[in-house]
């Protein structure tokens, strides 16, 4: 923990754009982010305790897009790594350069005799041997995959590792060493650690309970579907040349469409779609026969659509008396 | 403060939040960096700190709402307003203000000033009829301390406590001046006496208000851990409705504890991908020529699970938990697929993965439930549906009674699915003892199954599935 403690203050607190909470916030907004003050406070603990954030909730939310804007606001790289079922550390953490290191072991053996000349014995041969500088595990030949790439940015990084409830449970162990001293550890060579610790986010879908480890790690983040007028921002931001009145009853359409029993609920990057959509389409309101035609942009299971089907007339005149 | 956030992490502690200590000094760190000046930001910081899951947060919200409700209105605005005697337009603008003798009718009625009157040693006597309401709850809190109220478990204890408290703030000096106000024989004597006992009334409910609330906080969770205890020993039967929701989500940890306890065992194989790395190292001492080789590929075992579920009559007071059960094994695991039968059977699968456990399993109760049950032709239904795809790898699991209702019980197609899958395991909530008596098959299937175990309680089926794992490896 003293490690820890020692090394936050000086580096990061006078960053500007992590100065206060609301800061923060419109600092999202500048890049086109509407988040709540939950988030915003996330993020912001995120960067002042150097934890990383474990970002959980229903897919479409923009679990994701958080990763992305951070790297927007703070100007850093943004490192990926997309977790699936099999991922292990030769393409997570790093790899050796197996060819190179062949070529090496050639190149040396072809120089055996002038290392070895003039030694005498088995013995002098061997003290020469040890004296002679051995790099077949070295930086050199190490191939930096994403976690090792984070940890080498010079000015630090946003990590994102996503979806990460789809790799396997032994993954999330490697993980640990990383998402607390934000270092790893290579057998051959030693610890390579951060220079700049980067800020990692973690998205998971809750397909399998993570690890309790794991979690106790990171500060967690649960984003629930937004409402109403956060989600009208989020289009207002996204798709700017929609009409306001449109907007408002497009959102509360798909506002009641989230209480429907349905087997995916539109998320937030459905919401967008549609108001793409409509965009493209030059609506100006929101009609049963629109609604019945772009459907299939909100809803992606067929079983789904015929749920909705006999409803969407009154969830239309719902949503024209919104706005 | 640090002694406010030190109390504040044992009470999540006792609601069931696993704080470690890393977690109470991010928690102290967070509180240095948003401050305690606005709670909602405090609730959001702490929340990210010490909540791991949505569960978590919902009880840390409960916990922190309660923690931090302010306690007492009086010490909030810090001037303790005194009651000047006769004048009705300094009567306090609060209603529950409970302490202060009423304030229409003065005590003794007489023009005297009421406190002079009181012997001058009775200190909790001048408090109640001054109406220092800060100075009251001040002492109500000093004396909690003093009496280790923290410490306070059960409900049963809270008459004691409330008494306890009582006496640590003075209780005896306040009978004693009532004695000494009535002995007094006059109206003073006797007007102060009966305002002093409304105080002492009143004082009294509001110390029992406290030691519920510190009840209220702490000892939930302790309490819980005893009836935790209890539930996983109770015949599942016999488990009263009102704790459905604590059984499903004991359920749940038990299934995820067998699961992590079971599923990480891997084989490596000879063939597949070639293990570079590995190779590499294991041939450096081989001068770079490959000899011994390692393969990348390993086997993951998941196991491909067919449940079949009894919803019958027979054993309604039991499908409530053997459905739950199920369910929680499809969280965990990949491939579970459920059924569940009286006499037709039909496939729940897809019911579990779209609700939520509790309306899932009455959902399944309701629609397939409370029939009498027909094994034979539940079987058979399920070899229709399903014997294809039972193979080497797959394990039927079938949680019933075994009650036939004197009907066929086609023991042959038990046999039949006994020859193909790897293995059929049988869990009956019955005691042994009952098995084959009356109309249970249960001996006569237990020759085609590769176990059979009793599940009457939930240790016992945590028992039965833990056996049934082992065996697996």
């Amino acid at each position: 923990m003293s490690q820890e403690n020692a090394v936050a203050p000086q580096t990061k607190a006078a960053d500007p754009r992590m100065a206060d909470i609301p800061t923060v916030k419109t600092g999202f907004e500048g890049h086109r982010y509407i988040c709540n003050d939950r988030i915003a406070t996330t993020v912001y603990l995120a960067h002042h305790l150097q934890k990383p954030v474990l970002v959980e909730g229903p897919p479409g939310v923009g679990k994701t897009e958080l990763a992305l804007a951070t790297s927007r606001l703070m100007g850093l790289p943004l490192v990926r790594l997309q977790c699936y079922e099999g991922l292990d550390e030769s393409k997570a953490l790093y790899e050796w350069k197996y060819g190179k290191q062949l070529l090496y072991t050639q190149m040396l053996r072809e120089q055996l005799s002038e290392v070895l000349d003039g030694a005498k014995g088995l013995k002098a041969g061997m003290a020469r041997l040890h004296d002679f500088a051995d790099i077949f595990f070295s930086a050199e030949f190490l191939e930096a995959r994403p976690l090792l790439q984070a940890l080498q940015q010079p000015g630090g990084a946003v990590l994102l590792i996503d979806e990460v409830d789809k790799s396997d449970y032994e993954f999330e162990a490697y993980l640990l060493e990383i998402l607390s001293a934000y270092q790893i550890t290579i057998p051959e060579i030693g610890t390579i650690s951060a220079g700049v610790p980067p800020l990692v986010f973690l998205t998971s879908n809750n397909t399998r309970e993570l690890g309790d480890a794991l979690k106790r790690r990171c500060l967690h983040l649960y984003i629930p579907f937004p409402d109403a007028k956060i989600e009208a921002r989020i289009v207002e931001a996204q798709v700017p040349g929609l009409s306001a009145s449109l907007r408002t009853q497009l959102v509360a359409f798909v506002q009641a469409l989230r209480e429907a029993d349905l087997k995916k609920l539109p998320a937030i990057s459905e919401t967008v779609d549609w108001a793409r959509t409509l965009v493209l389409l030059n609506a100006t309101e929101l009609n049963p026969d629109l609604v019945r035609t772009t459907l299939n942009v909100l809803l992606k299971f067929q079983e789904d659509a015929e749920t909705v089907e006999p409803e969407i007339y009154a969830l239309t005149q719902t949503a024209l008396k919104a706005s | 403060m640090q002694r406010t956030v030190g109390s504040f992490i044992g009470v999540l502690r006792t609601a069931g939040l696993p704080v470690s200590i890393p977690e109470t000094l991010e928690a102290h760190r967070a509180l240095d960096l948003v401050g305690f000046g606005d709670p909602v930001l405090l609730k959001h910081a702490w929340g990210a700190v010490l909540a791991k899951s949505e569960e978590e947060q919902a009880i840390f919200e409960t916990c922190f709402d309660r923690f931090f409700a302010p306690p007492d209105k009086a010490p909030e605005d810090g001037r303790p307003r005194r009651k000047v005697e006769g004048d009705d337009s300094d009567r306090p603008d609060t209603p529950d203000d409970e302490l202060m003798p009423t304030g229409g009718q003065p005590f003794g009625g007489g023009g005297g000033s009421g406190t002079s009157e009181l012997r001058t040693d009775a200190a909790l006597a001048r408090m109640l009829m001054e109406g220092d309401r800060a100075a009251l709850a001040q002492a109500v809190e000093g004396a909690a301390q003093a009496v280790g109220l923290e410490q306070i478990r059960l409900f049963t204890q809270t008459g004691r406590f409330t008494r306890m408290i009582m006496e640590e703030i003075g209780l005896e000096g306040l009978d004693a001046e009532i004695a000494a106000q009535e002995a007094r024989d006059d109206a003073v004597g006797a007007g102060l006496a009966r305002s002093l006992r409304i105080g002492r009334q009143r004082l009294f409910r509001r110390v029992a208000e406290r030691v519920e609330r510190q009840l209220a906080l702490k000892a939930d969770g302790e309490s819980r851990a005893i009836r935790e205890d209890i539930l996983t020993r109770v015949r599942l039967s016999a488990v009263d409705r009102r704790d459905y929701r604590m059984m499903a989500e004991l359920i749940r940890k038990m299934a995820k504890k067998l699961i992590a306890l079971h599923s990480r065992r891997r084989k490596v194989t000879d063939r597949g991908h070639l293990d570079l790395r590995r190779t590499l190292r294991a041939n450096v001492a081989y001068d770079g020529v490959l000899m011994d080789l390692h393969w990348k590929h390993r086997k993951v075992d998941r196991p491909e699970i067919f449940a079949l579920c009894d919803v019958s009559g027979s054993v309604s007071a039991y499908a409530r938990f053997l459905l739950m059960f199920l369910y929680s094994l499809g969280e965990v695991l990949p491939k579970v697929r459920a059924f569940a039968f009286t006499g037709p059977l039909a496939e729940v699968t897809e019911q579990f993965q779209r609700h939520e456990v509790e309306r899932a399993v009455s959902e399944v109760i309701t629609k397939f439930g409370f029939g009498s049950s027909d094994y034979g032709m539940a079987l058979d239904q399920f070899a229709g549906l399903c014997m294809d795809e039972v193979d080497h790898r797959s394990t039927v699991i079938i949680l019933g009674d075994a009650r036939t209702n004197n009907v066929n019980p086609r023991i042959e197609t038990l046999e039949l699915l006994h020859r193909r899958a790897r293995r059929v395991i049988w869990l009956n909530p019955e005691s042994t003892g009952q098995w084959g008596t009356g109309d249970s098959a249960m001996l006569r299937y237990a020759a085609h199954c590769t176990r059979v175990e009793a599940c009457g309680s939930l240790r016992q089926l945590e028992r039965a599935v833990d056996n049934i794992l082992r065996g697996a490896g």
